[in-house]
């Protein structure tokens, strides 16, 4: 560029150390440079022949910066400082600089220059103080999931100890014939039985987490979905009665095998038919159906209670998701993850006539 | 040609220069380098027929270190107000930098990106509270740089509010 000021001499040597462009504000959004242009100037402004520059026609950001710097020569002191910004250039570069507005001997003065300050130990410093900020919030985050899991704990407990509790209120009823009250004793004894081993299992996700609970696909024997879809809803029966549910499972006579283990598979159908006995209403049925369909088997548990809220049909298979009462569990997340882990898939519909329905569907083995 | 000023606008470490990037270039850089003073980059897309360039303000993420300047908020036609759909503290402070920049006389579109959807199992968002803010009329898109969903929608959708304001 061309500069023919008078006073170019001035603005010469020193800052030219700083890589510093010094402009003058000649009014209606016109610059005249002063003193020699540094490197990065002609390739950013695209300067040719003409001495006065539009620098807001330029830069996006000295276009917003200019209106305060002109507030500033006006009626301020000092200087007004920019602060970093980075923007390509006429050239196409992306450059980083800073810009301060100031008047001198009544001449209303621009310096462009890159940043004084080293940006990236600024910027190391920054990020440090950002990356404690993070890893405290994600310290607390993990407290709340630790209670939100303690919380889950007690709920998990909980389902078989209302099998085991209906069970012994039933015997305790005097028109029982002998033989429903040994049967009755003996699925109180094998809920007693899964209630130990969940509260093993339950030690070993407090010393991880829930997601090392995955399941390990080939380690147990597969589950043969008919029978497991019995055991289970003979598991809840009592609990059912006692809320005056029926539950019941349409299921082929014959092994139905999948991919995956008989525990895992059982704590999911546990997981999904203990949900809709909580909320079917009294006088209907939980219902337990059993498919196949295209190379998988698709296990249905209905209920005719309220439904999921639209809102919540998102969050539900979620890790601390909001289940149908907006109560936060890890029940869902577990059948997911189960289910996902075999090659299945987990989902929820609303039931045809009004209610809920969950199902699974999982790989058919051999 | 048309041009739109967009601020991104949120707190640190919410994927706002991710986001940018995704959208202009279409990349994305998992290395987090928390952006100082504004970043700007143009993008042109074409909305009803129409060519509109983008010119996109990325600025600093807000916090006690650097706090947002009002001043860069001037000649804005839009903004992305960002939330790490993971860390709901950031929705929290995403509605206060809203009633800040309401409070500035600031009177534009704005439509809520909840980034970092790649992250579902880790989400932390309250479904209620997004549907609530939904009927107060409000834009609120999930998105992931990461995987570039959500994001292209996002600008468009603004894209469309801005044409629309200023139409009116």
């Amino acid at each position: 560029m061309d500069v023919s000021s008078p006073s170019k001499s001035i603005f010469d040597g020193p800052l030219m150390l700083y890589d510093a462009a010094v402009l003058e504000y000649k009014g209606g959004g016109q610059f005249v440079l002063l003193g020699e242009a540094p490197g990065w100037f002609d390739g950013y402004f695209s300067t040719g022949s003409d001495d006065r520059l539009n620098l807001g026609d330029h830069s996006a950001f000295l276009n917003v910066f200019l209106l305060d710097a002109e507030q500033h020569w006006s009626e301020g002191e000092g200087r007004l400082q920019s602060g970093p910004w980075t923007e390509a250039g006429a050239d196409g570069r992306a450059v980083t600089l800073e810009a301060s507005a100031m008047e001198l001997d009544g001449r209303k003065l621009l310096l462009i220059a890159p940043p004084t300050l080293n940006l990236d130990a600024v910027q190391q410093l920054l990020q440090s103080a950002r990356d404690e900020h993070l890893s405290r919030e994600r310290e607390r985050k993990d407290v709340e999931q630790r209670e939100v899991l303690l919380h889950c704990i007690v709920h998990d407990l909980s389902n078989p100890l209302s099998g085991l509790k209906g069970s012994l209120q039933l015997l305790a009823e005097d028109n029982l014939v002998q033989r429903d009250g040994t049967e009755l004793l003996e699925i109180a004894t094998r809920q007693v039985d899964r209630m130990q081993t969940q509260i093993r299992a339950i030690l070993d996700a407090f010393r991880a987490d829930v997601a090392n609970q995955l399941p390990t696909a080939g380690q147990h024997a597969p589950p043969d979905v008919s029978e497991s879809s019995r055991a289970v809803a003979e598991a809840l029966s009592p609990a059912a009665r006692l809320a005056g549910l029926e539950i019941v499972v349409d299921a082929p006579d014959e092994p139905l095998l999948i991919v995956g283990d008989r525990d895992k598979f059982q704590r999911v159908l546990f997981n999904l038919a203990g949900n809709a006995l909580r909320y079917g209403p009294s006088g209907t049925s939980v219902r337990v159906i059993v498919q196949e369909k295209n190379g998988e088997v698709e296990i249905a548990v209905e209920d005719e209670g309220p439904g999921v809220p639209s809102e919540r049909i998102g969050t539900l298979f979620k890790r601390f998701g909001k289940g149908p009462d907006g109560q936060t569990g890890l029940g869902l997340y577990f059948c997911r993850i189960t289910a996902e882990h075999w090659g299945g898939s987990v989902g929820y519909s609303p039931r045809e006539g009004g209610g809920a329905r969950f199902w699974v569907r999982l790989p058919r083995r051999g | 040609m048309i041009q739109k000023k967009i601020c991104m606008i949120g707190s640190p470490a919410v994927g706002k220069t991710s986001l940018v990037r995704r959208y202009v270039e279409g990349v994305f850089t998992d290395e987090y380098l928390t952006t100082i003073g504004v970043k700007i980059d143009r993008k042109t897309l074409k909305h009803g027929g129409q060519d509109v360039n983008l010119i996109l303000w990325d600025l600093a993420g807000d916090d006690a270190f650097q706090p947002l300047k009002t001043s860069y908020l001037r000649g804005m036609s839009g903004y992305l107000l960002v939330a790490d759909g993971t860390r709901r503290s950031t929705l929290e402070h995403a509605l206060q930098l809203q009633q800040r920049i309401e409070e500035a006389h600031v009177d534009v579109p704005f439509v809520v990106l909840l980034n970092k959807h790649d992250l579902l199992d880790e989400w932390d968002i309250d479904e209620e509270f997004v549907q609530a803010l939904r009927g107060r009329g409000w834009d609120i898109i999930e998105s992931s740089a990461l995987v570039g969903f959500g994001v292209e929608e996002a600008f468009a959708q603004l894209t469309a509010r801005m044409l629309t304001t200023a139409a009116a």
